[in-house]
């Protein structure tokens, strides 16, 4: 039997009050001699699944708890066995349920199975009543251990003895105060002794342990006892499935194969030999797998909407596909259906389905409904601290005010590490030159401290999962922000766990193609049949996507995806509808960082640079892609017909190589790739270069089904915007969220050679509104007019008929917020019913009416005449634009660069759509900046690809290091820029290659200062 | 009756104190903070380190960064309270009716003196030169027939001199002035008038009725169309007494740590309750206000049945005062405490005492405090707690 073993120990999953990973716990156990050690956070089991695997590596024995601490009542709580665990995960939800319940009487209820370590008297009296089995009097250094001794022995309850353990590091207790005073609102000082951990809680080792309590031996012993009988051996391998409608698993196999086959027949009109034995292989396995009712759950959802794009792996899937579920045909397109299921994977598959962004609620909440709130739950995000997030609230924590909060933050990026962050500050182009005063030294010295540390729990934008039972005896659930049932893990842990999540996303690109299907049927009478729709047939569509012109156009807008079409396409005659779609779905997976050599390669290839497989036995597997990888299953495939890998293994190997912390698993793989390849006589040479290649897809890879699917909405996308280009661009700005700004895509609708109409108070929607050539502003687009009042303006001219003057408007709507009206009038709403030169007469009668309005309310002794409208000067052209930028945020009349007309003419500037006839020559061009895309090379240094656009074109630059250094300080302004550099050239396509960037609105100052 | 309104006003007054101690710091970018610190808010900027960009308000790092050869100094409340000495017996010399306003300005109502003194601008010119000669100080002079013409004729001149605004003819000099100009519009009124219904220049509000601009004003509109037209019948008033006691202390060094504040205020406190015994009584109100590093400032008061006037009754009071007050995490710049509703201190002792807390302090033990403090100096003995790192910097 062991001697001691940590029971109350808090890891940094504790909610603001741990500090170190369950790894770093482990470690520090085993180094301290320990065996065996307990995992119990605060009123969580946030952390179980990482603690279970990093146990496991440290060779460690873990126990399940967590410490339940209701208002100033504690306990801890260790699971004994499999049912403790699952009254562990109840009780704990129990805690976090929104009607407030006593630990005591909860404790009471839920305690089969359970150890109960406490020195509260108020639970511990309460429990003892009921029996004493399995109920301890928590004793620790620090903690009044001499009443706690003194209970036990009143109350006949064996002492335990714990530290609480928190700390591991002296330095760990500044730490710590810091995360509760960031917890706490609150100041260093202003900490009270019980918000804070004691400050003799660390992880001891036995011999220390023993120092503390050399007159209660037998608490140390208990610790020993209840650490031998828990259970530590902990399987959650099991794969948790919903189940759907009550269906017995054979019934639900039939159900599904049945569907499958009506499928199929929908899809494809007959089912020939093919389809019918890819439908069998793939029922067969789904069946063995208890698969069935995932899917039948999962095609339940998707029929909620008729526009959905199911991605992932599932697109792989012949069933899938006939279900409805996905939309790309896997046999057309030769989808690999293993990277899908395959029956050496042991994890569960996941499912994704995109819904339209507004549609999501809706779906979730006939999931919820469907299956209940018992046994469904939203996956987590556990929610730390990243570099910007650490340093506010650590300078928070010292006072610093907000403004010097933001100076400094600001140029962080808020995905980095507070570790990555600090090296930033110390080594980027962005900080150089940058002193900072002695406070923000140790603010950044905390900061750097703070690493992965659990804040609070957010909903995962839609994962969800569902059990077959109670998902409270699977893990404990919490509600979130908009009350629905939330579990304790994020989705790694969960997976893990060995639940299924269903993703439900929200994709805006389906919400822009049924907006603009609408608009097209309401304009023209013309419908689409979604599910039939060709878009590739139409040779417009096609010349669009080779061209690039791909801004607003789903997946494929980015700079980098638009200048790689041009690039496969520019100079080669128009492709047919699978080649294009073929190669859609190539270039949507090999854009990813780092991988320019390859898409260098690949782009040559294409164009008929020669090559050859560095293996014959490549050939199958990357004949279609040019003999290079591109896809996420090629890796599986690669492994397999190389190193003579299973699928499973090679499965394996493509999740690994996706993940981050990898270094030591991967190496083993490289090992076993390296001798199996060996074994099958490949030589080392072509092996190194394979597993180079496949090292590139690190982290950022896709498989190809789920390509495909994307590249069909593409191409929708692609469709309409060559078909209905207002009602398009219109659908993409009104549904936001798209790679460029609002402004952006103003740009391109202009390029476009739409007319740009102002807001106004007759025609203006609440959306932006395309017919024709024209592409209306709508009401939404104006700053601080709320919802409501866009309501109200829009109920009163539907139901009563249009304006008629300004004074009408004011009459008609007597009681809209004189804000909302001032800000519609200097939006221009009011132009076309009043003319642009009267606005300041227009606020002045606002100003009136509000002014009458109140002295009515209050009530006068005198009648006094209404004054006249004073005449006011009408304002000027700079005044109108600054309006236009308050009210807008943006300039709408005209192109950004349109003022500068005549700097941009001195300066010399060529326009960008000639960059091309400029190539190895130095030009100067005006442009504003649109976006950009902060990389290091493969030395580290910093580096910028930025794509900017003057009033003819988009152009990209690039900012190569030396220049990034010198200028990335200037770059993300809305300010013009004047941009100089080398126009460079590959397969086509022109960049400048920036060799000095400075503002072009200083370059016009400094013209003015040389005339006077 | 014409009246002559003369007023004087010391540009970047503590700057200009400052220059005027030290004649090394002319033309150069000088700036004067709260404190020593990084943080310190700037008071006072010269029109050399305006130029790069640096502005009162701005903390001392930054403002460092805006102009690295900025020279950053201390306030100098000592040079401050000569000059107000030396205008106080200027202005006295030329007449009872003179108002002192903030950072080295004041009003002389020189009305009906001609006789007596000469010319207003004679007087003007006087007092210029008196106070280059008396304190170093360039001062710029107004002469107009009311307070506000006089101000802002002060303020029109870019360099020390007379403007001497002809009488009646006050409106046409303000006239065509931009409306930010006039006193009472902020920038809350400066941005609706200009902006929104492109009202530029003050003769373009004195153009409007009181009636078209009470929609756009409110309330204000009749005082800022009489502004608008030059006309201010404000007296010139002399400096009342306040029977308030207050005392303030700018903290060296921006803090939130709870037990430096604490000390700084209980060192208030003390000072506050020294005051009110010499004068024999004790205050029934408490004020504090406290100011952040942020500019944002917090004030609270506390009511007593009972006049306090003792050091640990006061700083009791404080400290609460200090927990309603100080809600925010953000450092604290300043502290002002202040004791009105002085009444006499009541001899007659409680019946039944309340709690042993409320009879805490000990009469004869401030007594003796004061006592021992009036022989060896405050410092030689004090509370414990007032005893913390932050040392007090000066008037804020």
């Amino acid at each position: 039997m062991i001697s001691f073993a940590h029971l109350h120990v808090h890891s940094a999953f504790s909610p603001n009050w741990g500090i170190h990973s369950p790894a770093n716990l482990c470690a520090a156990a085993r180094s301290a001699g320990m065996t065996h050690l307990a995992l119990t956070d605060r009123n969580g089991i946030y952390g179980i699944p990482h603690f279970l695997e990093e146990a496991k590596k440290a060779g460690i024995a873990p126990l399940i708890g967590a410490e339940a601490v209701r208002g100033t009542q504690r306990a801890v709580l260790l699971a004994e066995n499999r049912n403790g665990y699952a009254n562990l995960c109840r009780l704990l939800s129990m805690l976090h349920d929104r009607n407030p319940c006593d630990l005591a009487e909860a404790l009471a209820v839920c305690r089969d199975g359970l150890y109960i370590l406490s020195d509260d008297a108020g639970v511990l009296n309460r429990l003892a009543k009921q029996s004493c089995e399995g109920l301890y009097v928590e004793v620790s250094p620090g903690h009044h251990m001499e009443r706690a001794l003194a209970l036990a022995r009143s109350l006949k309850l064996p002492p335990v003895a714990t530290t609480r353990a928190v700390y591991l590091r002296e330095e760990d207790i500044e730490t710590h105060r810091v995360l509760r005073a960031i917890a706490g609102n609150t100041t260093l000082t202003r900490l009270s002794a019980g918000d804070c951990a004691g400050p003799l809680d660390f992880l001891r080792r036995q011999a220390e342990m023993e120092s503390y309590f050399p007159h209660c031996p037998e608490a140390l012993q208990n610790a020993a006892q209840i650490a031998d009988s828990c259970q530590t051996d902990w399987d959650f391998s099991a794969t948790v499935f919903p189940r759907f409608r009550g269906l017995a698993d054979q019934r639900a196999a039939s159900l599904l194969a049945c569907r499958a086959r009506k499928g199929a027949i929908w899809r494809y009109g007959e089912i020939n030999a093919e389809i019918t034995a890819r439908l069998t292989k793939e029922l067969t396995i789904i069946r063995d797998k208890g698969f069935a009712h995932y899917f039948l759950v999962v095609q339940e959802l998707a029929k909620r909407s008729p526009r959905t794009c199911g991605r992932g792996s599932a697109a792989a899937s012949l069933v899938a596909y006939c279900l409805g579920i996905t939309h790309v045909d896997p046999l057309r397109y030769n989808l690999f259906f293993e990277r899908f299921l395959n029956e050496g994977r042991i994890d569960p598959p996941d499912i994704d389905i995109d819904f339209p962004w507004d549609e999501r609620d809706a779906v979730l909440d006939f999931a919820f409904q469907r299956h209940g709130e018992q046994r469904a739950a939203m996956v987590a995000n556990q929610v730390g601290f990243k570099s910007r997030g650490a340093l506010r609230e650590v300078a928070k924590v010292f006072g610093m005010p907000a403004d010097e909060i933001n100076r400094v933050t600001r140029r962080l990026s808020s995905h980095w590490s507070a570790q990555r962050g600090i090296q930033a500050m110390d080594s980027h182009p962005l900080f150089r030159g940058e002193s900072l005063s002695s406070d923000w030294h140790d603010i950044f010295a905390i900061a750097s401290r703070l690493n992965g540390q659990l804040r609070h729990l957010a909903q995962h934008c839609g994962g969800l999962v569902i059990a077959p039972d109670d998902i409270r005896r699977h893990v404990a659930v919490e509600t979130s922000a908009t009350g629905r049932p939330l579990i304790q893990w994020e989705k790694d842990q969960a997976e893990a766990a060995g639940l299924v999540k269903i993703d439900i996303l929200g994709n805006r690109s389906l919400a822009v193609i049924r907006d603009t299907l609408a608009a097209v049927a309401r304009h023209t009478g013309n419908s689409i049949d979604y599910r039939s729709w060709q878009p590739l047939a139409d040779a417009g569509t096609r010349r669009l996507l080779c061209a690039g012109d791909t801004i607003g156009c789903f997946y494929i807008e980015s700079p980098a995806t638009r200048q790689l079409l041009k690039k496969m396409w520019g100079s080669r005659p128009l492709p047919d509808e699978d080649t294009l779609f073929e190669h859609l779905v190539m270039a949507s997976s090999i854009i990813r960082p780092a991988a320019n050599n390859f898409i260098r390669e690949f782009v040559a290839r294409m164009h008929g640079h020669p090559w050859r497989q560095l293996h014959p036995r490549l050939e199958p597997i990357l004949g279609e892609t040019y003999g290079l990888a591109v896809y996420q299953e090629q890796i599986t495939q690669i492994a397999m017909a190389l190193a003579g890998f299973t699928a499973g293994e090679g499965d394996r190997l493509r999740k690994i190589i996706s993940k981050k912390d990898k270094d030591q698993t991967l190496e083993d793989y490289r090992q076993r790739f390296m001798n199996g390849g060996n074994r099958k006589g490949v030589s080392d040479a072509v092996l190194k270069e394979i597993w180079q290649q496949v090292l590139s897809f690190a982290g950022y890879s896709f498989c190809k089904p789920h390509s495909a699917s994307y590249a069909l909405v593409s191409c929708k996308a692609a469709w309409l915007k060559a078909n209905h280009p207002a009602e398009f661009m219109a659908a993409v700005i009104s549904n936001g969220g798209g790679y460029y700004t609002t402004l952006g895509y103003l740009s391109e609708a202009r390029r476009m050679r739409l007319d740009i109409l102002r807001p106004d108070i007759n025609a203006s929607d609440r959306a932006y509104c395309g017919k024709n050539r024209q592409l209306r502003i709508g009401l939404m687009q104006i700053a601080s007019v709320t919802d409501a009042t866009i309501d109200t303006i829009l109920h009163e001219r539907r139901t009563n008929g249009l304006f008629s003057s300004f004074n009408d408007f004011l009459r008609r709507l007597p009681h809209l917020p004189a804000e909302n009206v001032k800000q519609l009038t200097k939006a221009g709403c009011f132009d076309a019913l009043e003319g642009c030169k009267r606005r300041p007469e227009l606020i002045w009668r606002l100003l009136q009416r509000n002014r009458r309005n109140i002295l009515n309310g209050m009530g006068s002794l005198f009648d006094t005449e209404p004054a006249s409208t004073p005449k006011l000067p009408p304002y000027d052209i700079a005044t109108m634009r600054t309006q236009e930028l308050e009210t807008l945020g943006m300039p709408a009349a005209c192109h950004p660069l349109a003022p500068y007309g005549e700097v941009v003419r001195a300066s010399g500037a060529i326009p960008a759509v000639e960059l091309n006839r400029w190539v190895g020559r130095h030009v100067t061009l005006a442009g504003i900046w649109v976006t950009g895309k902060p990389i290091r090379t493969g030395k580290g240094q910093a580096m910028e690809f930025v794509t900017f656009e003057d009033t003819t074109a988009l152009f990209d630059a690039t900012f190569f290091p030396a220049a990034y250094a010198r200028f990335c300080r200037k770059l993300g302004s809305s300010r013009p820029y004047l941009v100089k550099g080398l126009v460079e050239q590959e397969f086509g396509v022109a960049t400048l290659n920036v060799m000095w960037l400075g503002y072009l609105d200083e370059e016009r100052k400094d013209r003015f200062e040389g005339f006077f | 009756m014409t009246r002559d309104i003369l007023h004087v006003a010391v540009p970047d007054f503590d700057v200009a104190l400052a220059r005027a101690a030290d004649p090394n710091l002319k033309d150069r970018p000088v700036a004067v903070a709260a404190g020593v610190s990084d943080r310190s808010p700037l008071r006072c900027v010269s029109s050399e380190a305006r130029d790069d960009g640096v502005r009162p308000g701005m903390s001392a790092h930054v403002a460092r960064r805006c102009c690295p050869a900025l020279r950053l100094l201390p306030p100098q409340p000592e040079l401050a309270h000569r000059a107000l000495r030396v205008f106080t017996r200027l202005a006295l010399h030329c007449s009872p009716l003179w108002e002192p306003g903030n950072h080295g300005r004041f009003y002389i109502d020189l009305t009906g003196s001609h006789r007596l003194l000469g010319a207003a601008l004679d007087v003007a010119a006087r007092l210029e030169r008196d106070i280059a000669e008396q304190l170093s100080l360039p001062a710029t002079c107004g002469v107009a027939g009311n307070k506000l013409v006089a101000r802002i004729a002060a303020d029109y001149l870019r360099r020390p001199g007379i403007c001497d605004v002809l009488r009646g003819s006050e409106c046409y000099f303000i006239a065509p002035l931009t409306v930010s100009t006039l006193p009472g519009v902020g920038s809350i009124r400066t941005a609706r008038l200009l902006a929104d219904l492109n009202l530029r220049r003050i003769e373009q509000i004195a153009a409007l009725s009181v009636a078209q601009l009470e929609p756009i004003c409110g309330s204000f509109a009749a005082l800022l169309h009489q502004r608008a037209r030059g006309i201010d019948p404000s007296p010139v008033c002399p400096p009342r007494h306040s029977t308030a006691i207050v005392e303030e202390t700018v903290l060296s060094q921006a803090d939130n740590d709870d037990a430096a504040v604490r000390a700084a205020l209980g060192r208030l406190a003390e000072n506050c309750g020294l005051r009110l015994r010499n004068l024999g009584r004790g205050s029934t109100r408490l004020r504090l206000q406290v100011r952040y590093v942020d500019g944002i400032s917090e004030e609270k008061a506390d009511s007593f049945s009972v006049a306090k006037a003792f050091d640990l009754e006061l700083m009791d009071a404080a400290d609460r005062l200090l927990q309603r007050t100080w809600q925010r995490r953000v450092r604290l710049r300043a502290l002002r405490l202040g004791c009105d509703r002085l009444a006499p201190l009541s001899r007659q002792m409680v019946l039944f005492a309340a709690s042993q807390q409320e009879n805490a302090w000990n009469p004869n033990l401030q007594n003796a405090l004061d006592q021992l403090r009036e022989r060896f100096g405050h410092e030689s003995i004090q509370w414990g707690r007032n005893r913390a790192k932050t040392g007090e910097g000066g008037d804020w």
